[in-house]
């Protein structure tokens, strides 16, 4: 990726010139990352994600002017995002629960409700999507930034707002439980 | 310890690309759409920053052009002040010999009036005296150069004209002005003066100039004429008296109240006359033995 068309090069042609073909780029980069990580910490709801997904990018349109390439486009973009559903769940006061204990019962009691799904692939996958979802928050938004957005741990600890050693120990909470709930098979 | 991190390490990156396999979901195409048609719209509604872009050159270009036009106006002006400056040195040049004059000449009166700051009338006097042979256009030329110059000089306003400074200069200054010229130079030319000897055009200038002097002795009192070299004391033909620009080289620097017979006979074809001098009830009398004394040369009398 040359200089000139780096993400926040773009965005800053976009919101200071209007260059609607630099913005065209920058979606086609990041909304696909995007929409999957609103998906996933929505816990899959279609029709929340859609909605948070364009409450994030029309944000990110009106604010343009405001942006300031100090940091990341990417990180600035999934913080609007981040911040749009914890503005969400707050609102309609879904909060997950956050208890390890209770979210790895969770997990193997989707593994057992669905015990024919281990020979296949897809049916790893799917166990795996599952297993990812009932993560605890912390662990499940960390895991999720990692793998969807390709974050590296210190733009993850820039998006939510902690420290790296803190993302860190979220990430190997969460592989340590992923790769325990596995079935060999998958691995 | 090693084989369980080897495994561990294997084991995640398996999980990753499970997941990622996985991970396909795309934003339906009609939020595609409206997402940027929004962007679009509001791309339309950004105003353009080129302005601000040409900003910086535009108003360095500005100060430019505004420098360079206060510079050449400042050059354009600069010549005006080396004319100034050259006609005040040519002023203070022409009537050095005069003014070592004026100078002795008030140590010789008792009027005791000098007022070393000249005035136009004066100046005038001192470039036709100086600058005998030059033509009137070039004296005329000479008097606007040094009449600007004028303003350089303390309480007189630039724009005054000659005529000008010459009615509203002080008593004093006018009575300066008929101070008694070296007889070198000034005597000489009066007699050329009265004779007529100058023809051409110079001769209207000295004839308006004799005018003015005579006007500026009728200015002095009784007293001050006694006393000076340059102006007369005399009966008119109403036998009044009257105060009168001296005439001829005779009765130039001779002092009535102080110079003798000798001092006037001394001078080639001159002769001592002197006159009953009566005095007005009313008036304080300034003649000495009823005598008012007159150097005239000899075929005169």
């Amino acid at each position: 990726m040359s200089y000139d068309n780096n993400d926040e090069n773009l965005m800053l042609k976009f919101s200071h010139n209007g260059d609607i073909s630099a913005f065209d780029v920058l979606y086609e980069r990041h909304k696909a990352p995007l929409f999957r990580y609103i998906l996933k910490q929505t816990r899959h709801n279609n029709a929340l994600t859609e909605e948070l997904f364009q409450e994030v990018w029309s944000n990110l349109i009106r604010a343009r002017e405001q942006y300031q390439p100090s940091a990341r486009f990417s990180t600035y973009l999934f913080q609007i995002a981040r911040n749009r559903i914890i503005d969400h769940v707050r609102r309609v006061s879904v909060m997950p629960v956050s208890d390890p204990e209770t979210n790895h019962e969770d997990i193997a009691n989707v593994t057992n409700d669905n015990p024919d799904r281990y020979a296949h692939n897809i049916d790893c996958i799917e166990q795996l999507q599952a297993y990812v979802s009932k993560l605890p928050d912390e662990q499940h938004e960390t895991f999720i930034l990692k793998h969807e957005g390709d974050h590296n741990l210190g733009h993850i600890a820039e998006i939510t707002g902690v420290t790296l050693e803190t993302v860190k120990s979220r990430l190997r909470y969460a592989m340590k439980k992923l790769r325990a709930l596995m079935p060999e098979e998958c691995l | 310890m090693i084989d369980h991190s080897d495994n561990q390490f294997d084991s995640d990156r398996k999980i990753s690309a499970l997941y990622r396999t996985g991970s396909t979901a795309q934003p339906p195409e009609h939020i595609d759409q409206a997402i940027r048609a929004k962007a679009r719209q509001s791309a339309k509604l950004t105003p353009q920053r080129t302005r601000s872009r040409w900003a910086v050159p535009v108003s360095m270009a500005a100060i430019l052009v505004l420098s360079v036009s206060l510079i050449s106006l400042i050059h354009k002006e600069a010549p005006r002040v080396s004319d100034i400056n050259e006609a005040i040195t040519e002023k203070e040049i022409l009537p050095q010999s005069p003014a070592v004059t004026v100078e002795q000449k008030a140590q010789k009166s008792t009027i005791g009036i000098v007022n070393n700051q000249e005035s136009p009338a004066s100046i005038n006097e001192s470039i036709d005296m100086s600058q005998n042979d030059l033509s009137v256009e070039q004296k005329q030329q000479k008097i606007k150069s040094i009449n600007p110059s004028s303003s350089s000089r303390k309480n007189m306003a630039p724009t005054k004209t000659e005529e000008e400074l010459t009615t509203d200069v002080p008593m004093e200054t006018n009575i300066q002005q008929i101070i008694p010229q070296p007889e070198s130079q000034s005597s000489t030319h009066k007699i050329s003066e009265i004779a007529g000897a100058s023809i051409g055009p110079s001769t209207e200038l000295k004839r308006e100039r004799h005018f003015e002097n005579n006007k500026n002795c009728a200015l002095l009192s009784h007293n001050a004429c006694l006393d000076s070299e340059e102006c007369s004391l005399m009966f008119n033909e109403q036998k009044q008296l009257v105060c009168k620009r001296s005439m001829n080289h005779c009765d130039v620097g001779f002092i009535q109240r102080s110079d003798t017979k000798e001092s006037c006979e001394t001078k080639q074809e001159c002769v001592y006359v002197s006159e009953p001098c009566f005095c007005p009830p009313d008036i304080f009398c300034v003649c000495s033995g009823d005598q008012l004394p007159q150097c005239r040369p000899q075929e005169a009398n």
